[in-house]
């Protein structure tokens, strides 16, 4: 925040020609446009100028990736420093504990970050190792701290699993995270169906050796002797054979047909060739890294969405055969195998019958594909794979601040943007999974939805691209967070398989500030006079557009120091009055590369893309149930329901109130004057004086009696005992223990035995080996000690002299 | 905000400091004596708040308490007796780059050293003030000092202290332009951790008096207290220090002063039934002279001298 400034006040002769010129700029006027300068390239959205250097800020970036088979497929990545500082709380809870550790953990965070500079995974453990040495050489401690973090390192390095590799920003972490996923689910489904086929195939193969030796051949007496194995020398095989012969003529042999099935089926099954790769990748992968994994393979491509289409039916039908060949074999070995049934179903057998699992087992497909390609030329294959129901899951990469859709040399508000997410919803049954490369938990969110569905999958990621500029002056990252917290790139997530209605197969998550038209955030910056104060901003597309240099030319500075009424940011343009809206000029807030704040007047063209990325936003809030209109209208309109029946209840109730209360006070009335009538026919007149006083006392003659009824109650219930609060006990230990929070640092126990206590990093004692020294040092060392925070417990030996005078002793300090 | 979270700053340490590197000598503080533990805790706060070693000083000026800066692995100024602050104000007059502890004690502060002690306080430079108060004069071995109760005997006054003993906390609450002013016990580390951390994070004058105990000549002191903790009382405040209950525990006295109320911590301060413990006085806004005797340090001497040329020629005939 000390960065950031507003500039004084500027006198300006004549405002209204500053306004008018920045107004004309705003309506696209060309020589307005001329006479107005475009914003620097190093201007930034004042939210997000704290961020400028992202050297020493900690983002979700680098990845931890777990190794397969560790963990959860819910937490397949987590953010580097999260892993380093929860593996540090594992085996040392508590902020005290290994604290010259976690005081240098940024350092160490930064070194893995500066390091990992590559687009591609890297070991984790080896790569640990190093920041681990660098540590210790940067902070070149003395003997007993370094050794203190070494142990410390070694622990940490211990949580860093062998297999595990750190992934830093970069843009293909998309298709990394892909593979990773696909990696973590598809492997073990692998290694289970390689052991169900072997079993299979052993199954089949022990059906034949029983077939054969029903034969004739089975029983001469070599083969007799051979099945006897070892025990051969014990038998007569002559007489055996011989034997078997007369005594097999009961046995049934296979049909020609079911032997020629079972053997056709063996051999698919010894046939099958597990080639290992688990994700094929068709499109355009620059990345040789893709190409050089033994589990992948990356067939180049200009019409990725068609090549995947044929890699997965090339792929379908290979595990077709191998899938009919189990089922096969199922059959087989049951004796269930009905040919009438069965043979026309493995005929016409193909990817369209597989159950669930075995969709799950084939080899995964990927398109890889350019928005811009799918938005115009490649959109009917895109739309035919769409429709197909083919498990194929397209990838493609969204620039949020543009219009897929656009023709070559117009700007992106030249039409209405193309919504990719809306063409695939449009597709009824297909996943789409609208995320961001900057926030890996609803990108593997996304994948792992599709990866589990068998259905086809959109996936359509921001990766934070900005347009070409000579000096990105901020990380991806930001921009791709920019995006999402502009609404520019909101994140959406559709399940078909979640439900039938929206409100269950519509996620939302992610989205910040979800219920609001846009996120508000607090820009915190100095006056002109030097005073520290806070503005809340809203982050709206245009704050967004700011960031990319080619969108410059819709913005314009606002002199410094000009002020005017009609001035008004654009969050608050767009819920203006429709009569308003003509005299007031839009803006919105930017910070230079001097920390000095400016406001950029916005053209209408872009004042135009902000208002319908809003429209679009509130739409899919509808979508997913948030701020949903008709909810809202049913609310309203039952809340008024209630309010009318209500009023209508309480006015009869008033009303019958009213009416009782007459009645009552008719009745009462009527008694009272019969008892007044009562008592003066009857009573002793003489005692009457002046004012009625008899009268007075004899009608309140109970009412003490009848109040101090239930105070007398009251009172016997105060008086019964309560649930006595039991008195604190005094805890006891029999181990010896020192309370070293409470340690005073006097260095009295010091000077009693040194092997017996010692200091820790806060210098305050503690308890190293209550045995290295005499139960008498621990009580002399529990009387000196200021802070009494030395407890000796009882004796560890018994055998120590003058045992009893030092329990009696110690007895109150324990 | 953008998806990051509240840690997203990352405060890497180029350079790492450890206890160690804040120990100096071995200390000769008698055994059981306070002082240690006013050293661990200053050691303590330097490391946590990571301070450079060589923009660091430590101030004193004789006594006991005034062996501070030999166990210091900073700079340090074994001083004059009762002097320790015009020192410590000079350095920080001309070297405001500097983080300027002090350590005295109640004869080198509140005898000789009141002056220093008055005008130093109304200076409010930005400087950690830690008064080891001992009741004694601890290193020239049981004379009485500004602070010894009146029953208790010592070379100087056999039968006792003639007089009651001075209130540091009303003198000092007394003084023109003060900005914090607090009081612990020595045996307890989690209050004077908090306390020492919070006067050393001021930025002024941060005046702590330390009762602290001396086993070898007045031991009874420190031990009545010890004794009978109601004869203390915590002061808990939102503003003040925060404590974990087993401090509160350990001193059942409590009292909610704001110590931003100087007339409140006047009052307690008055009372001679118990000791308050904690902050008494806050008042982050007041002056500094360093700040302003600080002004033109940057300059070159030419740039001085073209400057005293400049405002000379004013008066030129």
């Amino acid at each position: 925040m000390d960065s950031v400034a507003e500039t004084k006040q500027a006198d300006f002769e004549d405002g209204t020609a500053v306004l008018n010129l920045l107004r004309r700029f705003h309506y696209g006027e060309p020589s307005a446009a001329a006479s107005t300068s475009a914003p620097a390239g190093a201007i930034l959205p004042a939210l997000l100028n704290p961020y400028r250097d992202s050297s020493a800020i900690r983002y979700q970036y680098p990845l931890y990736l777990e190794p397969r088979g560790a963990g959860d497929e819910a937490v397949l990545a987590r953010p580097l420093g999260e892993h380093l500082l929860a593996s540090i709380e594992g085996f040392a809870p508590g902020a005290e504990q290994c604290k010259i550790l976690r005081d240098n953990l940024p350092w160490l965070e930064r070194y893995l970050r500066q390091k990992l500079t590559g687009p591609d995974p890297v070991d984790a453990p080896s790569l640990f190792t190093k920041a681990a040495d660098a540590l210790q050489a940067h902070l070149d401690l003395k003997e007993s701290n370094r050794e203190t973090l070494a142990a410390d390192l070694e622990k940490l390095g211990a949580a860093v699993a062998e297999g595990s590799r750190y992934l830093a920003y970069g843009p293909d972490v998309p298709l990394h995270l892909l593979v990773h996923a696909i990696r973590h689910h598809l492997a073990p489904r692998r290694d289970e169906l390689r052991r169900d086929v072997g079993k299979r195939a052993a199954a089949l193969e022990s059906l034949l050796r029983v077939e054969k030796s029903k034969s004739t051949a089975g029983n001469e007496p070599g083969s007799v002797s051979s099945s006897a194995g070892p025990a051969a020398r014990h038998l007569d095989s002559d007489a055996l054979s011989g034997m078997l012969g007369k005594r097999s003529h009961g046995s049934q042999e296979m049909t020609p047909e079911r032997r020629s099935r079972i053997e056709s089926a063996l051999a698919a099954l010894r046939s099958w060739d597990d080639n290992a790769v688990l994700v094929r990748v068709a499109g355009r992968v620059s990345n040789p890294w893709f190409a050089e994994q033994a589990d992948v393979e990356v067939v180049e491509s200009y019409e990725a969405c068609a090549t995947a289409s044929e890699i997965f039916l090339e792929d379908a039908e290979r595990f077709g055969r191998l899938f009919a060949a189990m089922r096969i074999a199922d059959l087989e070995i049951d004796d269930r195998y009905d040919p009438p049934v069965h043979d026309s179903w493995f005929d016409s057998f193909d990817w369209q019958v597989f159950s669930e699992r075995e969709m799950q087992l084939v080899t995964r497909a990927i398109a890889l594909e350019s928005a811009d390609y799918l938005a115009t030329d490649g959109l009917p294959t895109f739309s035919h794979l769409l429709g197909s129901r083919l498990p194929v899951h397209v990838l493609t990469w969204v620039r949020a601040y543009d219009n897929p859709a656009v023709k070559p040399g117009d700007g992106p508000f030249d039409a209405y943007r193309f919504e990719l997410a809306n063409f695939g919803i449009g597709h009824r049954q297909v996943v789409v999974a609208q995320t961001s490369a900057a926030r890996h938990e609803d990108l593997l969110s996304g994948f792992l939805c599709a990866i589990g569905s068998n259905r086809t999958s959109l996936h359509l990621i921001n990766r934070g691209t900005q347009t070409k500029s000579s000096e990105p002056i901020l990380e991806p990252w930001f921009v791709a967070s920019a995006a999402l917290e502009s609404r520019a790139h909101p994140f959406l997530l559709i399940d078909p398989d979640a439900g039938d209605h929206a409100a269950k197969r519509v996620r939302f998550d992610g989205n910040p500030q979800p219920d609001e038209d846009w996120p508000v955030e607090t820009l915190e910056y100095r006056s002109a006079d030097g005073e520290e104060t806070t503005m809340e901003l809203a982050f709206t597309f245009a704050d967004y557009a700011l960031l990319m240099p080619a969108l410059h030319e819709h913005f314009r500075t606002v002199p410094a120091g000009f002020e005017s009424d009609e001035l008004v940011t654009v969050a608050d343009y767009l819920q203006a009055d429709a009569e308003r809206l003509d005299r007031l000029v839009p803006f919105v807030w930017g910070i230079d590369e001097d920390g000095v704040l400016a406001r950029l007047v916005v053209s209408r063209a872009l004042v135009f893309a902000c208002r319908d990325r809003l429209n679009h936003w509130h739409s899919l809030q509808e979508l997913a149930g948030v701020q949903n209109y008709y909810v809202e209208e049913a609310i309203e309109r039952i809340i008024e329901e209630q309010r009318v029946a209500l009023e209508a209840e309480r006015e009869q109730l008033q009303k019958e109130h009213a009416e009782e209360l007459e009645a009552v006070r008719s009745e009462a009335a009527g008694q009272a004057m019969g008892q007044l009538v009562d008592v003066l026919m009857g009573a002793d007149l003489s005692g009457v004086v002046a004012g009625g006083g008899q009268l007075a006392t004899m009608p309140a003659a109970r009412p003490a009696e009848t109040e101090a009824e239930p105070q007398a109650g009251e009172a016997a219930a105060e008086a019964e005992p309560e649930e006595a609060e039991e008195p604190e006990e005094d805890l006891s230990f029999d181990e010896p223990w020192l309370d070293t929070p409470a340690c005073t640092t006097c260095d009295d126990c010091m000077g009693i035995n040194k092997m017996m206590f010692a200091y820790n990093d806060d210098k305050q004692a503690y308890l190293v080996d209550a045995t290295a020294g005499t139960y008498e040092d621990l009580v002399r060392a529990a009387e000196i000690c200021p802070a009494r925070c030395i407890h000796p417990g009882k004796p560890l030996n018994p055998n120590e002299p003058n045992l009893e005078e030092l329990e009696a002793r110690a007895a109150p300090y324990n | 905000m953008f998806g990051l979270k509240g840690d997203w700053s990352l405060d890497v340490k180029e350079r790492y400091f450890t206890l160690e590197d804040y120990c100096g000598a071995e200390p000769r503080w008698c055994t059981g004596c306070g002082d240690h533990g006013i050293l661990a805790a200053v050691h303590r706060v330097c490391r946590d708040a990571q301070l450079k070693p060589e923009k660091t000083v430590a101030v004193s000026g004789i006594g006991c308490s005034s062996r501070l800066p030999h166990y210091m692995n900073t700079y340090g100024f074994h001083g004059l007796h009762g002097r320790a602050l015009p020192v410590a104000c000079g350095v920080k007059s001309r070297r405001p780059d500097l983080d300027v502890w002090v350590a005295t004690g109640d004869g080198d502060c509140f005898s000789i050293g009141a002056a220093h002690w008055i005008h130093a306080m109304r200076y409010n430079m930005d400087l950690t003030l830690l008064v080891f108060d001992n009741g004694i004069y601890g290193l020239t071995k049981k004379q009485t000092s500004p602070t010894t109760p009146m029953d208790v005997p010592t070379n100087t006054h056999p039968s006792g202290a003639l007089l009651p003993p001075l209130n540091p906390l009303t003198v000092t609450l007394g003084i023109t332009n003060i900005s914090f002013v607090a009081q612990i016990v020595d045996w307890n580390a989690q209050l004077r951790h908090e306390v020492i951390k919070k006067a050393h994070e001021h930025k002024g004058t941060s005046f702590v008096r330390i009762i602290q105990r001396c086993p070898v000549y007045v031991e009874a002191i420190g031990k009545a207290l010890q004794d009978e903790p109601a004869r203390m009382q915590l002061l808990t405040h939102e503003k003040g220090v925060q404590v974990d209950d087993a401090v509160k525990r350990q001193f059942p006295n409590h009292a909610e002063h704001d110590p931003s109320d100087i007339h409140a911590a006047r009052e307690l301060a008055e009372n001679d039934s118990v000791l308050p413990l904690g902050i008494l006085y806050h008042n982050p806004d007041a002056p500094r002279y360093d700040l302003m005797s600080a002004v033109g340090l940057e300059m070159t001497a030419e740039e001085r001298l073209a400057g005293l040329n400049e405002a000379l020629d004013h008066f030129a005939i």
